[in-house]
């Protein structure tokens, strides 16, 4: 016996590492400004879904207020560069942090409701965070946001921090669902009494989780800040921004190692595309897609790009 | 092995375990049985660590696990299948094994795999391997229960019903099974069971319920001949019938 | 404060029909429309609709919107919700079924009437009468007294008729229904026909109170779970006590904080009662 059951085939690995390299490449010989911000956001977007799809996909436990935690990391990272000239990374990382562990206050109560109750509750934190956070204006400056100075040439080598990002989310994920880690919380998705009985501890592992996840969509939050140099409220806690990594990891391919970084790239397309004409089209045009997925492929895009390729499913949703 | 002392399980007004007092001996193969509401799932509820007992002490040795929660009893070395089998529908069956390998036995992830793939190969499920549960037939998802059970390296294991609902065929091999679990594994073994040649062949000793309360113990044959066990048994038909 | 109170009672009367619509949808299938929300929003459109184009007056508009949302709704279920597993398995699944549905119901909204705040104003809309020393609105003890009808409606429908008693029966226990020649799927598709029907008529009652757009809906979305959590399944004194609770609260918190926050309250409370009384008032539970 070579190589373990889990590890990476290589081709995976000399592909993944081509990709980076490439990417990182891009923006030394296009310098074309339009899809220099594009793929910048693609990555960010790329980051968060795959951080929702730890809860949603590996725990089973779909979130609708994740953008919550993407306010309160990005709103403290902007409050800590503006007020207290901290730098920008450090900021991220304590806008991560703090993002994280408000995850775990209502998350850590709200995991024992299972399935659908979870979400239902979640639609209530991610609203209730927006609307207090708004109203609390020391943090968020108000209904009308705040803005974050940033020197254009950190702004412009933000790229190569979303690709970093994005990687990173991206092994965090094979490594998520392919360690032991991975395989308890896919076993408190299936059957979470069943899991204690062989020995999980599924209170743990879904404060780590939900830390994880909560962390993750804080330093997106940051970084978001830092990108657009102005986040408000009403953008960064939208009901909107939650629905998307929804959608994102659903259409993707909830449960899937990669298949949130597919729907957020399909995604961000779509939304370009139809931006110019079409602008508040996508979100019911993706409605119809969440449909079809939900009815004829459980899996998502990745669930359909197998069955066009004719592997064999090892998953389920 | 384990010793239960003083069960009690209060469901309102409801006593459904009434008082029950027993001992498993290592390396025992100890049968539960009793008529239907007896009281026999919910008393390996309690030392299973799935519900704690309202009164009562349940002890693993020296060690007292009493109100555990399940996954601590599961470390502790007391291990227990389900009726109504419950497989990760997510994982395949080697993922199903190796993360009780994992959790309970404490292995790291590559010896988890390989006791995994061990206990799979134990259970006859070894070519399986990567398949998913839902792929199995029943039979087969009752012996992933065990090989899951089995990879938690266990020192008692409780089998809930194992062999109700299986062919003739596939009930003798799951009785070899045990059989061999205990000889090769060196687990004790706790089972209920309806299915009374299987208890005959397979059970040292034998304690059984009725409505909660204990109410004879001893070797298979002695215990069926009892007369309060053949009124605890017919005394419900008669009832019913009548 | 005389007029708070009213206030309370009057919006309870609207909360409860809202409630109910996803109430007997959950407590007979047992999937959670997050549908509800687009469904009350169709119904204001529609009652809007019928008001700019026939000068239909929404409180004779809600009959025939009511009866073309429970047609939608029965399509709705025969053609998507029916394809889903039901129980534990489905129940995710079904949620984002529904959600897909409300998102394409607020998409058609917007294409159709711009994202712009509407309001259905009538000659009367604004007339109102002394009672001690409280204004009331005509307006909103209307709303008050069609919710009371429908309530009482329903709980003779359930009570009294044949399919109240067939759809309690599928509440309790479908599979011994088939035994005993209950279709269960007629059943499914009607109660779901009714939930939606419930949830469009409630729309064109808040059409009457409030000012709407497509997004119109989410957090009624969510007060109707407060209601139902709350209030304990299928029970309309349950569901009436519930109602009142949290119409209480959120009149009397504008007393406290500002306008917009009132909406957090709802929230909070939906995430508290969630996870600290999962047995509503009446003791049912909710959990798994």
């Amino acid at each position: 016996m070579s190589m373990p059951s889990w590890a990476p085939k290589p081709w995976v690995l000399f592909a993944f590492a081509g990709a980076l390299v490439l990417l990182a490449l891009v923006p030394l010989v296009n310098s074309d400004a339009y899809w220099h911000n594009l793929f910048t956001l693609t990555f960010l977007s790329i980051t968060a879904a795959l951080a929702w799809n730890w809860l949603g996909g590996l725990l089973g436990q779909v979130s609708f207020g994740h953008a919550a935690m993407v306010g309160v990391g990005g709103f403290v990272a902007a409050r800590l560069q503006v007020s207290s000239h901290v730098p920008m990374l450090v900021a991220w990382g304590v806008g991560g942090v703090i993002a994280g562990l408000y995850a775990l206050v209502w998350g850590h109560p709200t995991l024992r409701l299972r399935g659908p109750y979870f979400s239902i509750a979640t639609i209530g934190v991610g609203e209730a965070t927006r609307l207090i956070c708004t109203y609390w204006s020391w943090l968020t400056g108000g209904s009308s946001g705040m803005s974050i100075p940033v020197h254009p040439a950190l702004k412009f080598q933000l790229y190569w921090y979303g690709l970093g990002l994005a990687a990173l989310a991206l092994i965090a994920s094979f490594a998520l669902r392919r360690s032991p880690l991975g395989l308890s919380l896919l076993a408190i998705k299936s059957d979470v009494d069943a899991a204690g009985d062989v020995g999980v501890s599924s209170t743990r592992l879904q404060d780590l989780v939900l830390f994880l996840s909560g962390m993750t969509m804080g330093i997106c939050g940051g970084f978001y800040g830092s990108f657009f140099s102005f986040i408000e409220p009403g953008d960064l806690f939208g009901f909107e921004r939650s629905i998307s990594y929804v959608l994102m990891g659903v259409i993707g391919g909830i449960g899937t190692i990669a298949g949130p970084a597919l729907g957020a790239i399909v995604f961000i397309v779509l939304q370009q595309s139809l931006i110019a004409h079409y602008s508040q089209l996508y979100l019911g045009l993706y409605g119809l897609f969440l449909l079809l997925v939900i009815l004829f492929e459980p899996l998502g895009l990745v669930g359909l790009a197998l069955r066009v390729m004719k592997k064999p499913i090892e998953e389920q949703p | 092995m384990i010793r239960a002392e003083g069960l009690v399980k209060r469901y309102g007004g409801l006593r459904a375990v009434d008082g029950v007092t027993f001992k498993l001996e290592p390396g025992q193969i100890l049968g539960l049985i009793g008529p239907n509401g007896a009281g026999k799932s919910t008393c390996f509820a309690m030392l299973a660590g799935s519900t704690p007992p309202t009164e009562g002490r349940v002890f693993l040795g020296d060690e007292e696990l009493t109100g555990l929660p399940a996954f601590r009893a599961a470390r502790a070395g007391v291990v227990r299948t389900h009726q109504i089998v419950r497989p990760f529908a997510h994982l395949t069956l080697l993922e199903n094994c190796t993360v009780a390998a994992v959790q309970c036995a404490k292995l790291g992830h590559k010896g988890a795999d390989t006791f995994a793939r061990e206990m799979l190969r134990f259970a006859g499920l070894d070519a399986r391997r990567n398949d998913l549960p839902a792929a199995l037939t029943l039979a087969g998802r009752k012996r992933l229960e065990m090989a899951r059970a089995l990879s938690c390296a266990p020192k008692v294991l409780l089998l809930d019903e194992v062999i109700a609902g299986v062919n003739p065929a596939e009930a003798q091999e799951m009785g070899t099974l045990i059989l061999r679990a205990r000889d090769e594994r060196k687990v004790s073994i706790v089972m209920t069971e309806h299915v009374m040649p299987a208890v005959m062949r397979l059970c040292e000793h034998v304690v059984v319920l009725d409505a909660g309360k204990l109410i004879a113990s001893g070797k298979p044959k002695e215990v069926v001949q009892e007369p309060a066990v053949i009124a605890a048994y017919l005394g419900k038909a008669r009832a019913n019938a009548g | 404060m005389i007029d708070l109170l009213f206030s309370a009672v009057l919006l309870a009367g609207l909360y409860a029909m809202m409630a109910y619509g996803l109430g007997i949808i959950y407590g007979v299938l047992r999937i959670v429309n997050l549908g509800h929300g687009g469904m009350i929003m169709v119904g204001a459109y529609a009652a809007f609709w019928m008001h700019e184009q026939f000068g239909l007056d929404p409180y004779l508009a809600i009959v025939p919107i009511a009866i073309a949302s429970f047609f939608l709704g029965v399509g709705m279920y025969k053609l998507l919700v029916k394809r889903l597993p039901r129980g534990a398995a489905g129940g995710v699944q079904s949620l984002l079924l529904l959600f897909a549905v409300w998102l394409i119901l607020r998409n058609t909204a917007y294409l159709l009437f711009t994202g712009n705040d509407q309001t259905l104003r009538t000659s009367y809309s604004t007339n109102s009468f002394h009672v001690a020393t409280a204004y009331v609105s005509w307006n909103r003890l209307a709303v008050f007294g069609v919710a009371i009808v429908v309530l009482v409606g329903l709980h003779l429908l359930l009570t009294r008729t044949y399919l109240g008693k067939a759809i309690r029966a599928v509440a309790q226990n479908p599979s011994s229904c088939t035994l005993v020649g209950i279709p269960v799927e007629r059943v499914y598709s009607v109660t779901f026909g009714l939930g939606t029907g419930l949830a469009a008529a409630a729309g064109v009652l808040g059409a009457t109170l409030f000012s709407f757009n497509p997004g119109y809906g989410s957090s009624e979305l969510l007060k109707s779970f407060v209601v139902v959590v709350l209030g304990g399944l299928g029970s309309v004194p349950g569901t009436a006590l519930a109602a009142l609770i949290l119409a209480f609260v959120e009149v009397f918190s504008i007393k406290i904080m500002p306008s917009y926050l009132t909406a957090a309250v709802g929230f909070v409370l939906l995430v508290l009662v969630l996870v600290l009384r999962p047995g509503g008032l009446f003791g049912q539970r909710v959990l798994g």
